[in-house]
């Protein structure tokens, strides 16, 4: 791989939020240390991105090296404090982590990032009651923080509180109605939670993911199985038809695009449609 | 003669899983070949890596069970048991989420094991404790106090895999629901795992 395809595969990565830290490493030893130079206006926040990938990895050293960078060119902005504090946090120095993210919003109590961060500590401590009642709290004040809801629901799901995980995915829904992804979640948690209202209410978010993407595979086979379920206590017509044609798609979807595995694809359809005859 | 013998793909795959995917928790099933003579010894002999991150919700668990029912009847081996890596490093308790998939697993073959992957034994000197073991006792799972027999040098067997990368060409059945074509099945990396032996 070249400098510029290494390049754009971190920034790639950086713009996807995507955690491949130990891939970020290798690129980084590999190709672009030493190069850093020619990174540009890319080059602090691919130090930043290195900085926690090392932290991930445990290489706590290229960590340091990276801050040192940072502090160097930024000093002590709440930017370069927080990624201080993360490094306390990853050796295991909770209290001093602690302690940065507080001074910090002690200047800035509207500082987002370090809040997260307080919220993050609860985690890796395994309170997730804590981190819960602080990410409302937190979501009281910054209702569209999309990531913060989508960390919430995950809580709630940790939790097995389905009620609350769905009522995440509802405000998700609502910023975001044409998202085909949170449809999708947001009856598959429907769903886990069972009963007929709740089954209703999965089949018709997964129907609205397939509208929104047809090539939903996780929504196509969701619809089925809350059809296939609804068929035995209610509206047994619409639902049988609704079960025989998502089987139908899900098995065109394996022929279009992978025909080798048609036949596992129709016979896990039979096996759920057969159940249906069994109710 | 142990009750639980671990082969070498059923060892490897739920590891590199879990280290495919170290900040989140991962969970799959375990194969293992249909007893012969009604003994009630088990022999693992693969795994299927199912999913990673939210790892509790039931529909595509529904789908991944059925599916890999219908992939087992041809190759002549069932589901016997589940394994889970938790998201925190220091938990490594079965969930309530887990007893069920067991429970599950278990009204079908009744021999069925939860493996519980304990996250701070993945280092070479104590890889070979890497897995909790649980057996349905009544309603609860239990410990299980006798050790598994695994394959020889495990350690060696799997930070060759990790250092080789091979965590990273693992396919899960999450992977699977994103691009149909890759084979949760995982045949090349039982070929390199078989080639190490």
């Amino acid at each position: 791989m070249g400098f510029e395809e290494a390049r754009a595969l971190l920034r790639k990565w950086r713009d996807e939020k995507e955690r491949r830290s130990d891939e970020v490493l290798d690129v980084w030893a590999n190709i672009l240390e030493g190069k850093a130079h020619r990174l540009g206006d890319e080059t602090w926040l691919v130090y930043e991105q290195v900085f926690i990938a090392s932290l991930d990895c445990n290489q706590i050293s290229t960590a340091g090296d990276c801050l040192r960078m940072l502090i160097d060119k930024f000093g002590n902005t709440n930017r370069v404090m927080k990624l201080r504090a993360m490094k306390d946090e990853a050796v295991g120095d909770f209290e001093g982590a602690v302690e940065t993210y507080e001074r910090i919003l002690e200047k800035d109590k509207n500082d987002s990032a370090s809040k997260k961060r307080l919220i993050a500590i609860h985690k890796a401590k395994n309170n997730t009651r804590d981190a819960i009642d602080e990410l409302v709290k937190y979501l009281d004040v910054f209702s569209t923080d999309t990531e913060a809801w989508e960390e919430l629901c995950d809580l709630y799901l940790l939790e097995q509180d389905y009620s609350k995980a769905a009522f995440c995915m509802e405000e998700l829904i609502m910023a975001n109605p044409h998202n085909h992804v949170f449809y999708q979640k947001y009856a598959e948690i429907k769903f886990t939670e069972g009963d007929g209202k709740n089954m209703e209410i999965a089949r018709t978010n997964f129907a609205k993911a397939v509208q929104l993407n047809p090539g939903n595979l996780r929504a196509l086979y969701g619809f089925l199985l809350a059809a296939a379920n609804l068929v035995s206590s209610k509206d047994k017509k619409n639902n049988a038809r609704y079960s025989a044609w998502a089987g139908q798609k899900v098995v065109e979807f394996y022929s279009n695009h992978c025909p080798q595995k048609k036949e596992m694809a129709k016979k896990v359809v039979d096996a759920i449609l057969e159940n249906l005859k069994l109710a | 003669m142990a009750a639980i013998t671990i082969q070498p793909k059923a060892f490897c795959k739920p590891i590199l899983h879990a280290a495919k995917y170290p900040h989140l928790a991962v969970n799959g099933l375990l194969l293992a070949e249909k007893s012969k003579d009604g003994s009630k010894a088990v022999n693992f002999v693969d795994a299927i890596p199912l999913f990673h991150g939210s790892i509790t919700l039931s529909p595509m668990l529904e789908i991944a069970l059925t599916t890999v029912e219908k992939v087992t009847e041809s190759r002549n081996l069932c589901i016997a048991g589940y394994y889970q890596a938790n998201q925190h490093k220091s938990d490594s308790k079965p969930t309530d989420c887990a007893q069920r998939i067991g429970d599950r697993i278990a009204e079908y073959f009744p021999s069925a094991y939860i493996f519980m992957i304990d996250n701070s034994s993945f280092n070479r000197e104590d890889i070979h404790h890497v897995f909790k073991i649980y057996r349905q006792k009544s309603k609860d799972w239990d410990l299980v106090q006798e050790e598994a027999r695994l394959p020889t040098t495990p350690g060696e067997l799997v930070f060759t895999l990790l250092e080789g990368k091979q965590h990273r060409q693992l396919c899960d059945f999450d992977n699977h629901l994103d691009d149909i074509s890759l084979s949760f099945e995982n045949e090349s990396l039982g070929e390199q795992i078989d080639k190490l032996l």
